[in-house]
C-alpha cells in the first residue's frame, strides 16, 4: 500500500475492503439480511470501484432462493464489505469450504423460529469451525438469530444454548436477534463485526 | 400454540381504580399507541414510549379521585376523546389534553361506572343509572342492588340503545329507555362488562362479563331474551375479574380474550377450532390488575398486553424479544438500556435520600413544639371480604399502595384462620382470654416479607356467632401509622343470595308481626344476612332467596311493613333468625309478635343433607389410618399387586387423601357442631332443654350411622 492509500484510509475516504462469508441453512434469511444492508439508493454511497460494476449494489425487491452463491457489496462506517452470500440448500453446502480461505469474517444466520433444524444448523456450524482453514484462525463470527419477530421464535439465549456457542473459545463471536425484513438488529451486528475486523487487522 | 410475553414496566402513576387505563387509537397502521391513565389524585397522564423512555403527551392537574376512564368520539371517527368521571362530574379531554367538556351530572353520590358512545353518555352511581344525550337528561333507572359496571350495545350496528347493567345481586339488567326489559342470571356478582371484540361481535349483541368470584362468560343479548355462549368456571380459585379486553395477541387471526384479576393474574384465552376458549398464557403481577388492553406501545409492530395495577404501575407484556445481543462471557452483562436505567435510579435515589434526611431533621425539630400537631400520612387500602361458595369460608384480601409491614387481626367471635399458600407472611397467634366480657376470640399478627403489597386471608365462621372482625394495617411508611378496617360477621354468615329455591322441601316458617316500618325490618335483615343491599328496596314488599353454602339448605325471606316471613328447611337457621331478630327488636323497644311453624320432616331432611358429607369425612379418616401400614407393606414386598383392589386404590390416592385429611378435623368439627345445634334447636322449639343429652349425641356420632342418629333425634 502506498502512502496515499494509507492516508486516504485514515481520512476515511477510501474504505478498507474485507471479505465476509454469509452462511446458514436454507430459508434462514441470508440474502434478505445482505439485501437489507445494501444501500437503498446507490447515489448515497457513490460508485464503487470498476471491478464491481456488474454486481448489483442496490436493494432488490424480490428475493428468491439463492443458487450457488451471489457476491454482494455494502459499506459500514469504516469498512467496505464484500459478501459471499452462499446458498444454504444442502446440495450447495459443500461449496462453502471453497471460500473459507479468503474470508476475513463469517456471518452465520439462524432461523430462530425453526426449532426442528436447529440441530442441523449446529452440525453445519461445527463442521465449519473444525475445518482446517477456519480452525486455526481467529475469525470473528457474527450470528444472527433471525426472524425474531415470529411469535414462535426462540429467544437469543435459547438459540445460543442450542448451538452451544459458549464452547467457542478461540474466536470472538457475537449473537444478535434480528428481523431481516424490517432491518432490526442488523446494524448492531455489523457494528460489532467492524470493530472486531479492525482490531484483528491492526 | 404457545406464546412468550416479556414484562416491561413503563411508568408509575398514583393509585388507580378499575378500568382507568386505555390505549388511544394508533395514527398510522404500524405506529405505537399512546396510553391514557387516570389515578386517584385526579391526574390524567397520557404518554407514549420512545426508545424505552416514557414521553408524556400531557398531564392534568390533580383533582378529585377518578373512578373511570373511557374513550369516545363522534360515531364513525377514531375514538380518541378521553372521558373521565370524578365525583359526580364527567370531563372530556382531546388527545392533546385540551379540556372540551365539563359536565356536572348532579348526582348525590359519585359516579362509579360510565360508558360513552357518540353523543350518548351513560353513568351509574351506586344504585342509579342515568343516560344523557348531548348533556341532556334522557333516561333514568333505579336498580335494586349496587351497579358495578355498565356497557351499551353498539348503537351503530343495532340502531337502538340497549344499556346493560351489571348488578351486585348476580344479575345483568337489560334496559330500554327507563324500563327494565329483562334480567339475566349470572353465576356470581358481575364486576365487569365489556363488548366482545370491542364492537359486540358481528351482530353487536355479544357481551363478556367477569364476576367477583372469578368466573367469565359470553352472553348474547337479543330483543327479548339472552343466551349464554360459554362460561369459564373458576376451578383454580383465582381472584375476581377486574378487567377484560378482546385483542388478537396470539396472532392466529382470531381475537383472544385478555383477562386481569384482582390477585394479579393476567390471562390470555385463545379460541380453538371448536370456538371454545382455552387458556394460552398466564402471568402473575402480584398486585390486582385494574385495567387491561391489547395493543402496541413499546415498539412498533410488536403486539403487547398492557396492564395497569392498583398501585399505578403501567406494565406491558410484549411479544418483543428482550435480549437483542450477546457474546461470549456476557451472560450477566446488562443491556445498555438497563444500565442507564440503573444509573438514573441510583442518582434519583441519592438525591431523594438527601432530601428525606433533611426533611426528617426538620420534622424532628418541629415535633418538639408543644402547639404543633403531627398529621398522619393518608394511604388507601383496597379491601374485599367475600364468601367463597365452594369451601364455605370468607376470603379477606387487603391491598395497600406501599408494602405492608404488619397486619393485626382481632375478632370478637370465634373464627378459624386458614392457611393460604400464596401468603409469604409470618403468622403468630397470640393467646387470648375469651372468658372475660368483651374478650377477644382471635388475635393474630401477620408480619409481611419485603415488598408484599397484597395479603389474602381465609376466615371460617360459624353460623349464629356474629360480631366484628377488625384488621389493623401498618404499611412501611414513615412515620409509621395504622389504619383500621372493620368487617361484620353476620349471624347467617354462610348464606349466599340465589335467584330461586326449591319449593317442595319441608319448610319451617318464622313469622313476625309488629309495629315496624319497611326500612326497619330491612335493616334487621341486612344485619342478619350477607349480600343484602343497604338501601331499602323500592316497593311495598320484597323477597330474597338464600342458600347455605355449607349444607345447601335454603332460606326464603319475604317481608313488608309490619310483617315478615322467613322460611327455611333448616331449623337452626330459623332458630338463629328468631334469636337475633328478637334481640334487635328489644334493643329498639319494638314489640314483636313471633310465631313459628315447625315441620318435623325438616330435621330428617337436614340430616340427610349432612349425611353424605359426614360419611365422606369418616371414610376419609378410615382410609388415612391405613395409609402408613399399606406403604410399609409396599416397601417390603416391592409392589402392591398382592393387595386387594380396595387397598391398592388407597395407595394410589394416598397423596390426595392425606392432603384432604389435613383439612378434615375442622370439617368434622363443623359438622358435629351443626348437628348438635340442630338437635338443641329442634327441642328448643318444643320448649325442652336437651343440653344435658349432648354428650349422648356425641357418642352416637362417634359410631355414626344415619338410622341410629335419626332414631336418637326422634326419641330424645
Amino acid at each position: 500500500m502506498g502512502l496515499l492509500d494509507k492516508l486516504s484510509g485514515w481520512l476515511g475516504l477510501k474504505k478498507k475492503e474485507v471479505n465476509v462469508l454469509c452462511l446458514g441453512l436454507d430459508n434462514s434469511g441470508k440474502t434478505t439480511i445482505i439485501n437489507q444492508l445494501k444501500p437503498s439508493n446507490q447515489s448515497l454511497f457513490g460508485p464503487l470501484s470498476d471491478d464491481w460494476k456488474h454486481v448489483s449494489q442496490t436493494q432488490t425487491q424480490d428475493i428468491v432462493p439463492t443458487i450457488g452463491f451471489n457476491i454482494e457489496k455494502f459499506k459500514s462506517s469504516s469498512l467496505s464489505f464484500t459478501v459471499f452470500d452462499m446458498s444454504g440448500q444442502s446440495r450447495y453446502r459443500n461449496l462453502w469450504e471453497h471460500y473459507y480461505k479468503e474470508s476475513h469474517a463469517i456471518i452465520f444466520v439462524i432461523d430462530s423460529g425453526d426449532k426442528l433444524r436447529m440441530v442441523v444448523a449446529k452440525e453445519e456450524l461445527d463442521t465449519l469451525l473444525n475445518h482446517q482453514d477456519i480452525r486455526s484462525r481467529r475469525l470473528p463470527v457474527l450470528f444472527f438469530a433471525n426472524k425474531s419477530d415470529l411469535r414462535e421464535a426462540m429467544s437469543l439465549v435459547k438459540v445460543s444454548q442450542l448451538l452451544c456457542l459458549e464452547n467457542i473459545k478461540d474466536k470472538p463471536w457475537h449473537i444478535c436477534a434480528s428481523n431481516a425484513v424490517k432491518g432490526e438488529g442488523l446494524l448492531e451486528g455489523v457494528d460489532w463485526l467492524q470493530d472486531h475486523i479492525k482490531t484483528m487487522k491492526t | 400454540m404457545e406464546i412468550n410475553l416479556n414484562r416491561i414496566d413503563y411508568l408509575q402513576v398514583g393509585v388507580i381504580s378499575q378500568k382507568t387505563m386505555r390505549l388511544l387509537p394508533a395514527l398510522g397502521r404500524k405506529a405505537t399507541q399512546k396510553v391514557a391513565v387516570a389515578d386517584h389524585d385526579g391526574v390524567i397522564t397520557c404518554f407514549g414510549m420512545k426508545k424505552g423512555e416514557a414521553v408524556p403527551v400531557f398531564k392534568t392537574l390533580p383533582g378529585q379521585k377518578i373512578t373511570r376512564l373511557d374513550l369516545g368520539g363522534a360515531l364513525g371517527t377514531p375514538q380518541e376523546k378521553i372521558f373521565v368521571c370524578a365525583g359526580s362530574e364527567v370531563k372530556g379531554y382531546t388527545k392533546k389534553g385540551k379540556q372540551f367538556l365539563s359536565f356536572e351530572a348532579n348526582l348525590t353520590e359519585s359516579i362509579n361506572a360510565m360508558h360513552v358512545s357518540g353523543a350518548d353518555l351513560f353513568v351509574c352511581a351506586s344504585y342509579i343509572y342515568n343516560h344523557y344525550c348531548d348533556c341532556k337528561d334522557q333516561d333514568y333507572y333505579l336498580s335494586g342492588d349496587k351497579i358495578n359496571d355498565i356497557v351499551c350495545l353498539p348503537a351503530e350496528t343495532l340502531g337502538r340503545i340497549v344499556p346493560v347493567l351489571a348488578c351486585q345481586d348476580r344479575v345483568l339488567r337489560v334496559l330500554q329507555g327507563s324500563e327494565l326489559v329483562y334480567d339475566i342470571d349470572v353465576p356470581g356478582p358481575p364486576s365487569v362488562l365489556e363488548l366482545y371484540n370491542r364492537d359486540g361481535g358481528t351482530n353487536g349483541e355479544d357481551i363478556l362479563y367477569g364476576t367477583v368470584d372469578g368466573k367469565l362468560g359470553l352472553i348474547r343479548i337479543t330483543d327479548s331474551s339472552s343466551s349464554s355462549k360459554w362460561e369459564i368456571d373458576n376451578e383454580k380459585k383465582k381472584g375476581g375479574v377486574l378487567c377484560i379486553d378482546t385483542y388478537d395477541i396470539l396472532g392466529d387471526g382470531v381475537k383472544d380474550i385478555l383477562v386481569g384479576r384482582d390477585d394479579g393474574t393476567v390471562e390470555v384465552y385463545g379460541f380453538d377450532s371448536s370456538n371454545e376458549p382455552t387458556l394460552r398464557f398466564e402471568h402473575v403481577l402480584l398486585e390486582s390488575v385494574t385495567s387491561i388492553q391489547g395493543g402496541c406501545v413499546g415498539k412498533e409492530s410488536y403486539d403487547e398486553v398492557l396492564t395497569a395495577t392498583y398501585t399505578g404501575w403501567v406494565t406491558g407484556l410484549t411479544t418483543e424479544p428482550q435480549q437483542a445481543e450477546a457474546g461470549p462471557g456476557e451472560e450477566v452483562k446488562m443491556s445498555q438500556e438497563t444500565q442507564s436505567k440503573v444509573a438514573a435510579l441510583r442518582a434519583e435515589l441519592d438525591q431523594l435520600q438527601m432530601k428525606v434526611v433533611q426533611g426528617r431533621e426538620k420534622y424532628q425539630q418541629t415535633a418538639q413544639s408543644s402547639t404543633a400537631v403531627s398529621a398522619m400520612p393518608v394511604f388507601s387500602v383496597n379491601d374485599k371480604f367475600t364468601l367463597c361458595q365452594d369451601d364455605a369460608s370468607y376470603s379477606l384480601t387487603l391491598e395497600v399502595q406501599t408494602a405492608i409491614d404488619n397486619l393485626l387481626l382481632q375478632s370478637d367471635v370465634p373464627i378459624d384462620l386458614l392457611d393460604v399458600d400464596k401468603n409469604s407472611a409470618v403468622v403468630s397467634f397470640s393467646e387470648c382470654d375469651s372468658e372475660q366480657p368483651k374478650g377477644n376470640f382471635l388475635l393474630v399478627t401477620y408480619r409481611c416479607q419485603a415488598n408484599t403489597t397484597r395479603l389474602e386471608l381465609k376466615v371460617r365462621s360459624i353460623e349464629g356467632q356474629y360480631g366484628t372482625l377488625q384488621a389493623y394495617i401498618t404499611p412501611r411508611l414513615q412515620p409509621k401509622t395504622c389504619q383500621v378496617r372493620q368487617y361484620l360477621i353476620k349471624p347467617l354468615s354462610l348464606h349466599q343470595r340465589t335467584h330461586t329455591i326449591e319449593q317442595d322441601r319441608p319448610m319451617n316458617t318464622l313469622s313476625l308481626v309488629g309495629q315496624f316500618s319497611f326500612a326497619e325490618i330491612h335493616s334487621w335483615v341486612l344485619f342478619c344476612l350477607p349480600e343484602v343491599p343497604e338501601k331499602t328496596p323500592a316497593g311495598e314488599n320484597i323477597t330474597f332467596y338464600f342458600q347455605n353454602t355449607f349444607l345447601g339448605t335454603q332460606l326464603e325471606a319475604t317481608y313488608c311493613k309490619g310483617e315478615g316471613h322467613f322460611k327455611s328447611d333448616n331449623i337452626s337457621t330459623i332458630s338463629i333468625l328468631k334469636d337475633v331478630l328478637s334481640k334487635e327488636a328489644t334493643k329498639r323497644k319494638n314489640n314483636l309478635d313471633i310465631s313459628y311453624d315447625i315441620n318435623d320432616d325438616s330435621v330428617g331432611h337436614t340430616l340427610k343433607m349432612i349425611h353424605p358429607k359426614l360419611e365422606y369425612q369418616l371414610l376419609l379418616a378410615k382410609k388415612v389410618q391405613l395409609i402408613d401400614a399399606l406403604k410399609e407393606l409396599q416397601v417390603h414386598e416391592g409392589n402392591a399387586d398382592f393387595l386387594i383392589p380396595e387397598y391398592r386404590n388407597i395407595l394410589d390416592e394416598s397423596a390426595y387423601l392425606l392432603e384432604e385429611y389435613k383439612k378434615q378435623p375442622a370439617h368434622l368439627e363443623r359438622l358435629y357442631g351443626m348437628i348438635t345445634d340442630l338437635f338443641i334447636d329442634k327441642f328448643k322449639f318444643k320448649g325442652q332443654n336437651v343440653k344435658t343429652k349432648v354428650s349422648l349425641l356425641l357418642e352416637v356420632l362417634d359410631n355414626y350411622d344415619l338410622d341410629s342418629l335419626m332414631n336418637f333425634f326422634n326419641e330424645a
